[in-house]
């Protein structure tokens, strides 16, 4: 056996996890960028998968006037789009591409306020309703330090990385209409701790059952930094 | 038999020899070649000892049913080794919650360590590497789990360097081992790290690269090319694998733009980047079948005759499917295929006249 022959191999994998695990460790380094508690409302416990014994949390956000988060917000706007390099004649060509961008989501705060006291509030936003995420998406920018400028609390606003692009709407008689929509490009949460926790908290009657402390590092990525049971 | 350097070379001369056979005992029966029952003696034992000497040399089929099987063997070893990938992806799903996360880690290094350890002791044990490609499929497979569950414990953002890595590993281990099925996986790494690397520099987030099927061209035209640029002398078998996955993937998406531009970078209207794509698709095709022919390379001669016709039905069915009615659309389409049939045996009976 030539263990020249297994030296190649054995360097690429080992290699490739150095790199992954230099990572993830140079985006839990130092200070978070932000660390929000959450609850129940903003990270549904993922329960569909019966394949795996993994617990991931389902990151659930709106936009600020309650449309769901694949369409646009009305301040996702054709100025914002041509901000973040999507023209608005690509968009009309339907050639519109997603772009990586980073979204700011406010936090239980005056964006949610407006969504539910509003004149058509979402039906899982009605007073005395607890299922309606308090997490708004308030801006997009390509530079995420500017987008920190502008929103410092980082207690109340998170930060992450998401794909924008153009959606247009309408043509033939109808005037033809471009808007922006939002994706997170990690939508999904890993627990890998307090898991046995969380899963008793959830299956609790009434909600929201638990909470969960979210940090967010230097590369704009999540993760659980605890778990705790909510009181009402 | 000293001209006979490789599996192919001597699955070549073996074929030969039983043709020569057929045809020897044909001209017997017929008369034409009366041959003494000393020389007939001296001509079995020659080939028989020729037919011995290759089997054990280099595995080669030696009858008709010795090929059936190892065709068999091929599919059993495929099949295997996706079904085991699987195996090991799912059961580490499974699992993989219930494990602290420095087990996790060690887990998922671990497992496609392990997998190249167990090819290489495999690999001297074979000459045919039925079994050693399914465990390097096998590892492959755990090295893919590795890094993207490695990826979803830390919630990392996706990154196109994961199919650098796939695509180094199993090119490795399809060289080393002569595995082509690995080659296929690796280039198809290859080609979706270049084609996330063009999306990218379009501006695009790189997963998006599927939306536009102009971003997996260039990648797929130079997997053709890669055995025009890098010999191939010792592993012949590797160009035909270059070939195929090249043209399956440029003609698919030269068939797509054709019917639906709407994503193309070019800055034309729809209908005249359809157009281009269109007329460039059929050349195209028409160029790989007559490369195909002088080359002898059959399989790529059906793919570009198959890419041929779909993309000329395609503009046909396009320009026509709308306002003809649907018994005359058909009829015409009858019609052109009988023409293209009257075409192809013409071009096969001037291929007959030049090959001696």
């Amino acid at each position: 056996m030539s263990w020249r022959n297994l030296a190649v191999p054995a360097a690429i994998v080992l290699l490739a996890d150095a790199w992954l695990l230099m990572r993830a460790a140079g985006n839990r380094s130092g200070e978070p960028q932000a660390t929000i508690e959450l609850t129940e409302r903003e990270l549904n416990l993922i329960r569909d998968d019966q394949q795996t014994s993994a617990l991931r949390l389902r990151l659930t956000w709106y936009g600020p006037r309650g449309y769901p988060p694949e369409t646009a917000a009305d301040w996702f706007d054709q100025r914002k789009l041509a901000e973040l390099g999507i023209s608005s004649e690509q968009a009309e060509a339907r050639r519109s591409r997603p772009r990586p961008v980073y979204v700011a989501l406010e936090y239980d705060g005056e964006a949610a306020r407006q969504r539910d006291q509003g004149a058509n509030p979402l039906p899982e936003c009605r007073v005395g309703e607890w299922v309606c995420s308090r997490l708004v998406a308030v801006d997009a920018a390509l530079d995420p330090a500017a987008l920190r400028r502008r929103y410092p609390d980082r207690a109340r606003y998170l930060i992450l990385r998401a794909e924008a692009r153009a959606i247009s709407s309408g043509g033939g008689s109808r005037p033809r209409q471009v808007r922006g929509a939002l994706q997170l490009l990690i939508g999904e949460i890993y627990v890998p701790r307090d898991r046995d926790a969380l899963s008793d908290l959830a299956a609790a009657p009434g909600g929201p059952r638990y909470a969960v402390r979210l940090s967010v590092g230097s590369r704009y990525e999540p993760w659980v930094a605890g778990v705790r049971r909510r009181t009402p | 038999m000293s001209e006979v350097g490789s599996r192919r070379e001597a699955q070549l001369r073996v074929d030969r020899i039983r043709a020569f056979r057929e045809e020897l005992a044909a001209l017997e029966r017929e008369g034409v070649v009366p041959l003494s029952a000393g020389e007939r003696e001296r001509l079995e034992r020659h080939l028989d000892e020729t037919l011995a000497t290759l089997g054990a040399r280099f595995d080669v089929d030696t009858t008709e049913s010795e090929r059936r099987i190892s065709w068999a063997m091929r599919i059993a070893s495929t099949l295997g080794a996706l079904a085991l990938g699987a195996a090991v992806y799912l059961f580490f799903f499974r699992y993989w919650g219930l494990m602290s996360t420095p087990l996790q880690v060690a887990l998922l290094v671990a497992a496609p360590l392990v997998g190249a350890l167990a090819t290489q002791a495999m690999a001297p044990r074979e000459r045919t590497p039925y079994f050693t490609s399914l465990i390097a499929l096998v590892a492959f497979a755990a090295f893919v789990l590795n890094l993207n569950v490695l990826g979803g414990i830390f919630n990392m953002t996706p990154s196109p360097a994961a199919f650098l890595a796939w695509s180094a590993f199993a090119l490795w281990l399809a060289y080393q081992y002569r595995l082509r099925l690995l080659l296929a996986a690796g280039l198809g790494c290859a080609i979706i790290l270049l084609a996330a690397i063009q999306a990218s520099l379009a501006g695009a987030w790189w997963t998006s690269f599927i939306e536009n099927p102009e971003n997996l061209i260039p990648a797929g035209l130079l997997t053709i090319a890669a055995p025009s640029l890098v010999s191939h002398r010792t592993r012949e078998e590797f160009p035909f694998v270059y070939h195929m996955l090249g043209l399956l993937v440029v003609f698919p998406c030269v068939l797509i733009l054709s019917i639906t531009a709407s994503a193309s970078y070019l800055p034309f209207s729809d209908r005249l980047v359809e157009s281009i794509y269109a007329v460039t698709g059929q050349a195209g095709a028409g160029l790989v079948i007559w490369v195909g022919i002088r080359g002898r390379l059959a399989g790529v001669v059906n793919l570009g005759a198959a890419f041929f016709l779909l993309l000329l039905y395609a503009r046909l069915f396009d320009w026509w499917w709308d306002w003809m009615p649907r018994y005359l659309f058909f009829l015409v389409i009858g019609l052109i295929s009988i023409a293209l049939l009257a075409v192809f045996r013409r071009i096969r009976s001037r291929v007959s006249a030049r090959t001696p």
